[in-house]
């Protein structure tokens, strides 16, 4: 099931819709029935040959006064009165009839210039937060410029201004606007102008709605802030400008910063950094401290013992190397020993010989006859001999 | 718009030494660096005095003339 609205949220969303819709609009029309109250306020109603539309002009400060039948070309905002239902158009400005051809000339060249892209937000240049060069095109004799001085005098005294002391009224603006944009253009450094100029009718502003002048503002390769006229006027300098301002004041603020939010600015920043930095000191050093505490307390002492420990572990070796030599050694010894023992000459040195038959080493006298050649081998030199008798012996060798 | 260049210097030098990979010495150069920036952006500041001018073409040629 839809939510069921109360009459007052009903009223409120006609009007925020209307709101966003409707502000600003222009609507041309015939008046009827006009009627001014004490209050100061102006009720009467626009027409057609169909429709009517109810209008109010809140404290109507116009000299022009409102006849039935009078063409009119109003400026406003379309709302509704929540609390009677009323839906109502909120009258800022009106201009007579004749002004009609006008606002058709401004209708036409802004739709032309809209679709060549002039007032595409893609092509607005950004405006520079900390300006310290900024132009300024307005004239020096009206209320504006002192506005703008103030401001900057209060807000950004480090700023320097380089002001373009140019008409806001009359035939030849809109030319002594360029000029005064081009002899800008030549000052190096430049980071943002303030075209601006202060209220004024419909005819007045016409001159910030030139052709060549919004071509101008177009091709500017330095930021251009418009502050052209009330709030609710919008000239097509508005439209080309890369911001704009509702008042020559809000134009100061946005290309500078307050000198005092620049000194925090930088105190925050430094503030930050030092507590980062400190941060990160401190971390180190406790992570130090932290290794420190597991070194040993007395370093050369602990050295000294592995000194030690090595040093034992050396003799060690060596004593061990130098058994397994001596070892070695003495078996070598005894095997030299007993090599000598064996050694057929040193035994026929104590007198020991060998005797051989037929080549071979005689060990038995079976093996040989009576009469039988024989060979002994002595220490020195060799025999030869005959067997004359075989004697058996019982302790044989 | 130097002072605007020191301030995004400032910020940068705070980006990276918030980072948690920075080493100890490069920390302490751009702490050095930041110090000095935020001073001499500070007393540029507070000694900067505006001049305010008129601007003229006079036959080509740029004229400028304090504004009284």
């Amino acid at each position: 099931m839809s939510a069921i609205f109360t009459v007052t949220q009903v009223n409120n969303q006609c009007k925020n819709i209307l709101n966003k819709n409707f502000s600003n609009i222009w609507i041309k029309g015939e008046i009827s029935r006009p009627n001014l109250y004490s209050s100061g306020h102006m009720y009467f109603v626009l027409k057609d040959n169909r429709s009517e539309l109810s209008c109010v002009f809140f404290n109507y400060n116009k000299n022009e006064s409102l006849v039935d039948g009078l063409e009119l070309v109003l400026v406003g905002n379309l709302t509704i009165y929540p609390d009677k239902g009323k839906y109502q158009f909120v009258v800022k400005d009106f201009h007579t009839s004749g002004l009609g051809v006008l606002f058709q000339k401004y209708n036409f060249l802004k739709e032309k210039l809209n679709k060549e892209g002039l007032f595409n937000s893609i092509n607005k240049k950004e405006i520079p937060k900390y300006s310290l060069n900024i132009g300024v095109i307005t004239s020096l004799k009206g209320a504006v410029i002192k506005d703008i001085l103030n401001i900057l005098n209060r807000r950004a005294p480090y700023t320097n201004l380089y002001l373009c002391d140019t008409p806001v009224q009359g035939n030849t603006v809109s030319s002594k606007l360029i000029d005064s944009l081009s002899v800008l253009e030549r000052i190096k450094n430049i980071d943002a102008i303030i075209l601006a100029r202060g209220g004024g009718s419909f005819e007045d502003l016409m001159p910030f709605n030139d052709e060549g002048l919004v071509r101008k503002i177009y091709s500017m390769d330095i930021p251009v802030i418009s502050a052209v006229g009330h709030e609710s006027d919008f000239t097509l300098c508005d439209f080309v400008s890369d911001f704009r301002a509702s008042t020559p004041s809000e134009a100061a603020e946005i290309c500078t910063q307050d000198l005092n939010e620049i000194l925090y600015n930088i105190d925050v920043l430094i503030e930050k950094i030092n507590k980062s930095v400190f941060f990160k000191l401190d971390n180190k050093s406790k992570k130090l401290e932290y290794l420190l505490a597991k070194l040993p307390s007395d370093p050369v002492s602990l050295i000294n013992s592995k000194i030690d420990k090595i040093n034992l572990l050396n003799s060690f070796i060596v004593k061990l190397v130098s058994d397994k030599l001596n070892f070695l050694s003495t078996d070598l010894d005894s095997k030299i020993n007993f090599l000598n023992l064996s050694n057929p000459n040193n035994l026929k040195k104590k007198g020991y010989s060998i005797i051989k038959h037929n080549g071979k080493i005689l060990k038995n006298i079976n093996f040989v006859h009576e009469k039988d050649q024989i060979d002994i081998s002595l220490y020195k030199g060799n025999l030869k001999a005959q067997i004359l008798t075989k004697k058996k012996v019982n302790n044989e060798i | 718009m130097k002072f605007e260049k020191s301030i995004k210097r400032l910020e940068e030098i705070l980006k990276v030494i918030e980072s948690s990979d920075v080493d100890l010495e490069k920390m302490l150069k751009l702490f050095d660096e930041a110090n000095t920036v935020a001073l001499d952006c500070q007393s540029e500041l507070k000694k900067a005095k505006a001049k305010i001018q008129t601007v003229l073409d006079k036959n080509g040629e740029i004229e400028l003339n304090q504004f009284k």
